[in-house]
């Protein structure tokens, strides 16, 4: 209880700290839904003509972060991929806080949700990690590539669209992590484990991981020079592995 | 024509010609940068005698860099001929220069350039952009890298983006080479 009751203030302060800044932004609190599993605290609302959602950073170099977000995005969509569209990047008073603006989407699903819930999440797995090795192709890394920061757009069938790059990188500008393509790889295999994605039976879950995951990786990968994308692929699946035997492990103690 | 820091809150700088250029805080660079932006309103009569939109196809690009370099005979085939090849070398180095100029000096780099904002002056082959043109802080090294990539590769989309027929498909892919050797860091 006092967990969400935390969370409530910090989502209210922040939207506080938001409204301090001025500006021609309305709160449109009927978009809230979908935002509640956002670590962020996303919230909504009608910036000018825009509808926007307005993604808070706190803490150090919220600024920086922001606009490196904001820049991630760009880059993504410039590149081809499906993205959020950055609108702009607000900064309070003592640079504390900063919001990142992006144009709305409605109706956007999580993929998290897509796993847990739609009969084809076989084929928009697969098809996720063929985005990731098309991203990594381009030279650019994703830096949080867990399931959930990837998401189906209404009425775009053909493509999944990468969100939260806030961590991202490039081989021109640099990355967060060493080895990024692989910490990418290993983030969406252990965000599919956590899912429970593949099932219960180890080598039922290694197949499936093996089939929708790692062998489209691994041949769009070798195909277009991603580094490492064979090795990688073989890491990945180890780690899945080691990951989904901990947690039904830790289940079955339990 | 003038230049505007957004207000404090903002990141981003917005050019707009509704707000005072803020004399104090001229700096070089930014006035370079104030000397490329045509008003906000976009092309007056004044400046439909003096710039071209830059075409995007070969044939009408070639006649305008003709007549903007002052030449009076002699249209080139598609996609691109030699000269102006030279002369969409020499324009977009131009850009490249100045804006890594305007990076280097005032720590800001344009977000969302595209190739439709860029105007081609008559008589020496100069260009001007048009504006509202945003600007981001890089104040950061690693910032401004991955900047100048974003805006390398929006600029670059831009430029295939529009092309709807064969032919003008023809004249991006002869004219993009051109343009990336432009925006790469030497």
């Amino acid at each position: 209880m006092s967990v969400s009751k935390n969370t409530a203030t910090t989502a209210s302060n922040r939207r506080e700290a938001f409204a301090q800044l001025g500006g021609p932004f309305s709160h449109l609190p009927g978009l809230e839904l979908g935002a509640t599993n956002s670590a962020h605290e996303v919230f909504f609302g009608r910036y000018g003509k825009e509808v926007v959602a307005v993604k808070p950073y706190v803490g150090d170099n919220a600024p920086g972060r922001a606009r490196h977000e904001q820049l991630m995005l760009q880059l993504i969509r410039a590149a081809g991929f499906l993205s959020l569209q950055p609108v702009k990047v607000l900064v309070g008073k003592g640079e504390r806080d900063a919001f990142l603006l992006t144009k709305y989407v409605p109706n956007l699903t999580s993929m998290a949700a897509v796993v847990q819930s739609r009969g084809d999440a076989g084929k928009l797995v697969h098809k996720t990690a063929k985005t990731i090795a098309e991203l990594h192709r381009e030279g650019i890394s994703h830096g949080d590539a867990q399931i959930k920061n990837f998401a189906l757009f209404p009425q775009v069938t053909d493509r999944i669209a990468v969100i939260d790059p806030e961590k991202g990188g490039t081989d021109e500008g640099g990355h967060y992590k060493g080895s990024p393509y692989l910490h990418d790889l290993e983030s969406y295999v252990q965000s599919l484990a956590y899912s429970g994605y593949g099932g219960p039976n180890p080598n039922q879950a290694g197949d499936t991981i093996l089939q929708d995951v790692i062998e489209p990786y691994v041949e769009i990968g070798e195909a277009s020079g991603v580094p490492d994308a064979h090795s990688n692929g073989e890491q990945a699946l180890f780690t899945f592995l080691d990951k989904h035997n901990a947690i039904h492990t830790k289940h079955k103690v339990a | 024509m003038t230049l505007i820091k957004g207000a404090e809150s903002e990141l981003l700088l917005q050019l707009e010609d509704n707000v005072p250029y803020p004399k104090v805080s001229t700096t070089p660079s930014y006035q370079r940068l104030r000397d490329l932006l045509l008003p906000q309103a976009g092309v007056s009569r004044d400046d439909t005698r003096r710039h071209y939109v830059l075409p995007k196809n070969s044939t009408t690009l070639v006649t305008v860099l003709n007549e903007a370099s002052g030449a009076t005979t002699g249209v080139e085939h598609p996609p691109l001929g030699r000269r102006a090849t030279e002369l969409m070398g020499i324009l977009f180095s131009n850009l490249g220069i100045a804006l890594r100029g305007i990076r280097d000096e005032s720590r800001v780099v344009p977000v969302g350039l595209t190739y439709d904002k860029v105007l081609v002056r008559k008589e020496d082959v100069s260009f001007k952009l048009l504006p509202p043109l945003e600007l981001i802080d890089v104040t950061e090294d690693s910032t401004a890298s991955l900047a100048w990539q974003a805006l390398r590769t929006t600029f670059m989309k831009s430029i295939q983006g529009g092309a709807t027929t064969d032919y003008q498909r023809a004249f991006a892919s002869a004219i993009k080479p051109i343009v990336e050797e432009s925006f790469y860091e030497r």
